[in-house]
């Protein structure tokens, strides 16, 4: 019972901390911003040219500061930062016109800003980030959570609220669809 | 779809699922599925996939310098965003700075006058007069609050 106390105290949840910032403690955001940013991170990192990821990791975090006070929790707090992020996506692609054509990013600027990383990697990912901005939202959410996220499939069954069989044939169709987009 | 196709899309769900598994554990980077050509095609998906988009961790130093970057960039956007002027007018705040700078002036317009208007004394002066050393000290009072309100409005 103490060393439960003591763990929430040391380790407060999404929802004390939403309080707290709400009460006007900053700090309170810091710990959301170190419990979240990994999964952001991966996330914007796979749909985005890697030059603009921190950016649009900003991106997120700043929207989320300043509606945060007017999160209620009607879903968790990485549910409804997740639909930040996708929206933040969705808005990077719109102001840049990329979305129909993310390919037409010049490649050497996006080369310029990752070192270490091969051209054909370079237009693979492009391929990629493109077939995923295609893809059915339901599609591009699962391939997200398993693989940029890295959440189990178990994890996945419960965030979407379905049966772990159901979870991985959608994430096989995903994986179909994504590849004849990528063919295309 | 009959049963043998629900029971075959079943075992492939489960295969690619455990493939997936494995490859973003770093166990695996070889094709698995012998014969299922369908299948060999999702795993050499899921393949290119992990070799483009490898899994990435963030350590703390790391996290510590996006935050860093973050805050700076809070912080020069808050500077930049001021709110339009007729916003700034109708603040509550700013209306109670405007209604005191207004008094002020209009007090400070207000006195001189008064001073300018009053009658000559009868007799030669030989100090003050009583009404016009209160006007000089009112003056003076309202110059040091005028000070004091524009030192605060820079803050």
């Amino acid at each position: 019972m103490e060393n439960a106390s003591k763990q929430a105290f040391q380790n407060p949840s999404d929802a004390t901390l939403i309080q707290q910032f709400k009460d006007g403690d900053g700090e309170a955001f810091t710990a959301l911003y170190h419990r979240h940013l990994p999964s952001v991170y991966k996330r914007v990192r796979y749909v985005v040219p890697e030059g603009d990821v921190e950016d649009v990791t900003q991106e997120v975090f700043i929207a989320a500061s300043r509606s945060l006070a007017s999160f209620r929790g009607d879903s968790q707090f990485g549910t409804w930062l997740r639909t930040l992020t996708n929206y933040s996506v969705a808005k990077f692609y719109r102001m840049r016109g990329r979305k129909r054509e993310p390919l037409l990013a010049p490649l050497l600027e996006a080369s310029g800003k990752t070192e270490g990383v091969s051209q054909k990697t370079l237009e693979d990912r492009m391929i990629i980030q493109s077939a995923l901005q295609k893809l059915p939202d339901n599609y591009r959410e699962i391939l997200l959570l398993r693989l940029a996220e890295d959440m189990q499939f178990n994890e996945i069954a419960g965030l979407l609220d379905q049966n772990i069989e159901a979870t991985k044939s959608l994430f096989r169709r995903a994986v179909a669809a994504l590849r004849n987009l990528m063919e295309e | 779809m009959d049963q043998s196709s629900d029971y075959s899309n079943l075992i492939q769900d489960n295969r690619l699922a455990d493939f997936t598994d494995r490859v973003m554990q770093g166990e695996t980077q070889q094709l698995e599925s012998g014969l299922d050509d369908e299948l060999i095609g999702l795993e050499k998906t899921i393949l290119r996939l992990n070799q483009a988009l490898p899994p990435v961790s963030l350590d703390d130093v790391a996290i510590k310098k996006m935050q860093v970057r973050l805050n700076a960039r809070m912080r020069r956007e808050t500077k930049e965003v001021r709110p339009p002027f007729w916003k700034r007018w109708f603040d509550p705040r700013s209306r109670l700075q405007l209604a005191a700078a207004g008094l002020v002036i209009a007090l400070v317009a207000l006195v001189p006058a008064l001073i300018i208007s009053e009658p000559p004394p009868p007799l030669p002066a030989t100090a003050l007069a009583p009404t016009r050393g209160i006007a000089i000290a009112v003056f003076f009072l309202l110059g040091i609050l005028l000070v004091f309100l524009w030192k605060r409005r820079k803050k």
